[in-house]
């Protein structure tokens, strides 16, 4: 799924604004990992199966 | 406090020779070169009168039997009129000492039974003492660091003094057991303001026969509070800890370094314990630096989420963790690496307010972003030695992440205060640019280093700033949480219209070596 980054797309306008700097454009290759984002799912699932936790703790 | 006068003499004496809380009480004053003790008798009233009608509800036949407040001081004070004009820096702790008495028929003594202490409480009239508060200053050692130290008033005598520091008490097995004890030390910071156990419990949903909290009473009370967290129960999640098995101390140390704090369920060692054993709970607050510690060379601690990307997590400078143990008393050093993987079963991760991610989340989603970018970025286009010393160390994969929950006007103000390495400030287009955008008002920023750099001054090379108040996805062309990259020499931002692959504009920044670390 593809998300837009609006948030820093406005911050660089600002920039562009504010500075009178014109940027230079660097179009990147992003070298994705599935463990990232199976790092970060695994991450999501194990709080989410924590909610059935029966742990006593006193 | 002078010799002949013996701390363990009193303690003996005046309270219980088998607490070893109140000893440690003793034990901070004396190692902080207390010199007066100063002892009150006080009356209940406010959070302590709350507990005594809490207990006597639950126990018909309650009396508090001994309610003593001890303060101890570095500077001598004789009398009143002294105490009157003493101020904050000769001011080394108190700690509010409460005895508790229920009739005979309530107790049970197998809930006393108490295997870190090793012996059985005679818990007969008149009572048991227990620490009900107590707040030290920390050691003023600079490698120990407590983030977001809280500062609590208390009076003396007739004067109202301040104290620095983090609110311990201790368990007194009637209505406050471990788990309350942690989550009122995290929580009157957090809330900063005072709790009370019965509102602990009444969020708990605990019933009167029960002894201490479940996770998800746990869970129930910090939601109720309108605290975010995350928490994990390695029991449930055996790949987890499996595959990440530093995994909790990262979670912990998250925490901790946010300001927030963070709780540690264990199961205790020793052949004695059985396997239905309860577990204990204990808050962590902060963390010491050893900038000389073996571990980041070592691989120990490389946090490692793929065959081509991971950093060194600058926990790996944290040879302990600050906390309290209920069992013992407050501010100790709990070595990171001596709670084994296998004994920890359960940890929670409170996250600042307005934050939705965790910052293990964050530091791994800032990964892609800088390993893309600086396979992009010229050396040659833009020349700039930190900027190619960083270039290395993510080619070898040695670069330090550092995730730091902050306020968009403190980074902004940061961004504006510090000078880097030679004496370079910001651009004030720059600052006025990032004060006019649209900025999150949370943001996680994740500092970026390398190893010599980091432990040595702590300093940086940049930062990968996320949006802090929305979910992370894990899904590839996730652009959303990036606000934008600092390095030597230039900020990035994401263009909105981009494809699979991004375009990044680069604009100039004025700060072209390292730059101070964030600290709160």
């Amino acid at each position: 799924m593809k998300r837009v980054a609006a948030i820093s797309s406005n911050v660089a306008k600002q920039m562009a604004h504010t500075s009178k700097e014109k940027p230079q454009i660097i179009t990147v290759k992003m070298r994705y990992d599935t463990s990232i984002n199976e790092f970060i799912r695994m991450n999501k699932e194990a709080y989410r199966r924590t909610a059935s936790s029966r742990l006593k703790v006193r | 406090m002078a010799p002949p006068f013996s701390c363990l003499n009193f303690v003996d004496q005046r309270f219980s020779p088998e607490s070893p809380a109140i000893r440690r009480l003793f034990s901070l004053a004396r190692a902080a070169e207390g010199r007066t003790l100063i002892v009150e008798a006080i009356e209940p009233h406010g959070i302590i009168a709350d507990e005594n009608d809490e207990i006597q509800s639950l126990y018909p036949g309650y009396q508090m039997t001994g309610l003593t407040r001890i303060s101890f001081w570095k500077s001598i004070i004789t009398n009143q009129e002294q105490l009157r004009s003493e101020n904050n820096k000769d001011f080394l702790g108190y700690a509010i000492l409460k005895r508790d008495a229920v009739p005979d028929k309530y107790i049970d003594q197998t809930a006393y039974d108490d295997p870190a202490l090793g012996v059985t409480p005679e818990f007969v009239s008149p009572g048991f003492w227990s620490v009900f508060e107590a707040v030290f200053i920390k050691d003023p050692h600079p490698n120990n660091c407590v983030p977001n130290v809280m500062i609590y008033k208390v009076s003396i005598g007739d004067t109202e003094f301040c104290i620095e520091g983090i609110l311990y008490a201790q368990q007194n097995t009637l209505n406050r057991q471990c788990a309350q004890v942690a989550l009122r030390s995290l929580l009157s910071r957090i809330l900063q303001c005072d709790i009370s156990y019965r509102e602990i419990n009444n969020l708990a949903g605990k019933s009167p026969q029960q002894k201490g909290l479940e996770v998800s009473q746990i869970r129930d009370v910090l939601t109720k509070l309108g605290i975010k967290f995350r928490d994990y129960d390695y029991e449930l999640n055996p790949d987890l800890s499996r595959r990440f098995p530093n995994h909790y101390q990262k979670c912990a140390y998250a925490g901790v370094e946010s300001g927030m704090g963070s709780l540690i369920t264990f199961c205790l060692a020793g052949s004695s314990i059985s396997e239905n054993q309860p577990l204990h709970i204990i808050p962590f607050y902060g963390h010491t630096f050893n900038k000389d510690t073996w571990i980041p060379e070592a691989d120990i601690a490389y946090f490692k989420v793929g065959d081509d990307v991971g950093y060194i997590p600058s926990e790996s400078w944290t040879s302990s963790f600050l906390g309290h143990d209920d069992n013992f008393g407050p501010n100790f050093c709990v070595p990171r690496l001596y709670l084994a993987p296998e004994r920890v079963k359960y940890v929670v991760e409170i996250l600042k307010p307005g934050y939705a991610v965790s910052g293990i989340e964050a530091e791994t989603k800032a990964l892609p972003f800088l390993y893309s970018l600086l396979d992009h970025i010229g050396i040659n286009d833009f020349p700039n030695p930190w900027l190619n010393r960083l270039v290395t160390s993510v080619r070898i994969q040695r670069v330090v992440f550092r995730a730091i929950a902050i306020d968009k006007d403190t980074y902004i103000k940061h961004l504006a205060t510090g000078k880097d390495w030679e004496d370079n400030s910001e651009n004030d287009t720059v600052i006025q640019a990032l004060s006019r955008a649209d900025l999150p008002a949370h943001l996680w920023i994740v500092e970026v280093s390398i190893p010599q750099l980091f432990p040595a001054n702590k300093r940086k090379l940049g930062e990968i700033v996320l949006n802090g108040e929305i979910e992370l996805s894990g899904d590839d062309g996730d652009f959303s949480p990036f606000v934008l990259a600092r390095l030597p020499g230039a900020y990035y931002f994401i263009q909105s219209d981009q494809n699979d692959d991004p375009n990044f504009e680069r604009y100039s920044s004025a700060l072209t070596s390292h730059f101070p670390v964030i600290r709160i």
